[in-house]
């Protein structure tokens, strides 16, 4: 399905990161279905709704929660036609890419939102985004103002200052216990 | 864009069952107090809110109800509702209760509430459902899932695993 929510887009954005470090292994992913908790809604009885004081949006092995979220949905309701969320925005979970090779996500951000009819999403306000090898300890991390993603060219960018962000690349630390020398006790 | 109630067929169909002899309590017992309002249940009715403009329309009925008086509030157990809207998928609504006021224009829903439509669910404790705005308000719990279209569901390229709860 041609779900595209925050939850979507976070779900890309970490596919998209993990994938990158192998050409042609950016997978494309649908979310087929998510659900939003919250402990306050309000809206029309065919949306959009608003969620306050709390909000965590569950999905195809991620979790996103915020302060508040708006959910716009298209006329046939199969689709978000928008979505905004604020506040204190926590995303995790798991990616697995098309070669099985399983990531752990986490991000944080202020703000996020997506545009239906721009295929566009955008994490702004203190982003920071990591991603890890769950096998090789690898760890792609980067932070920024703003992280565009077109879902349609599966294109990503970090921004900090209007000028691109460059993602760090961290090798696992070695297995191999420290070579620290013991020294004898002194008599 | 403001919504106009123009019809609580609560008004016209229980209002007028009621007014035209609708069953009537069970004569209280000669020991008790008479009651202050005489209670009136209506079995199997249905109450229906029209736009004037044909734009959308909204029915809740129940195997049961009861109201302390003509003028209500109606006591609907267990409620099932549904919202049609010109050009959009109908929206179906159940509960354990509702309870329809004539003088707020609200239908507050009860117990296991659970909103449909064709691509989504909503669940909550209690969804209160504004006749004259159209707007719902959840407090407390609330649960909004898109569903799954399977008809769709083949073309993901990819497998998600490792969903958590």
């Amino acid at each position: 399905m041609r779900c595209a929510h925050i939850l979507v887009l976070t779900a890309i954005l970490a596919a998209s990161f993990a994938g990158r470090t192998d050409a042609g292994q950016t997978a494309a992913i649908r979310l087929r279905s998510f659900s939003v908790e919250g402990q306050s809604l309000q809206g029309s009885i065919q949306g959009p709704w608003e969620w306050t004081g709390g909000v965590t949006v569950s999905g195809s092995g991620m979790i996103v929660k915020a302060d508040t979220l708006k959910l716009w949905l298209t006329p046939d309701g199969r689709d978000a036609e928008r979505a905004e969320a604020s506040g204190n925005i926590r995303i995790e979970g798991e990616y697995i890419t098309s070669d099985k090779t399983r990531w752990e996500i986490e991000g944080r951000a202020e703000r996020a939102s997506y545009e239906g009819k721009a295929r566009q999403g955008v994490l702004s306000g203190s982003v920071s985004f990591k991603a890890k090898n769950q096998t090789t300890g690898a760890v792609l991390s980067a932070g920024s103002d703003k992280l565009f993603y077109d879902f349609e060219t599966q294109h990503f960018r970090f921004e900090r200052n209007d000028a691109p962000v460059r993602m760090e690349w961290q090798e696992p630390v070695s297995a191999s216990p420290p070579t620290e020398e013991i020294q004898e006790p002194t008599a | 864009m403001k919504r106009i109630l123009t019809q609580l067929a609560c008004a016209l169909s229980l209002a007028a069952i009621l007014g035209c002899g609708g069953e009537a309590p069970a004569p209280a017992p000669p020991e008790a107090e008479a009651p202050s309002q005489v209670s009136h249940e209506i079995v199997e009715s249905t109450v229906t809110v029209i736009d004037p403009e044909g734009r959308w329309r909204f029915e809740v009925e129940a195997d049961r109800v009861a109201a302390d008086n003509v003028h209500g509030p109606y006591r609907l157990e267990p409620a099932r509702a549904r919202y049609e809207e010109t050009g959009r998928a109908p929206v179906t609504i159940s509960s354990q209760t509702a309870q329809v006021d004539q003088e707020t224009h609200q239908v507050i829903f009860e117990g296991d509430v659970q909103i449909t439509s064709e691509t989504w669910l909503l669940e909550a404790d209690r969804i209160r459902y504004d006749l004259d705005s159209g707007e719902v308000v959840g407090a407390g719990r609330t649960k909004w899932t898109l569903i799954e279209d399977r008809s769709t569901a083949a073309e993901s390229p990819l497998s998600v695993k490792g969903e958590k709860p």
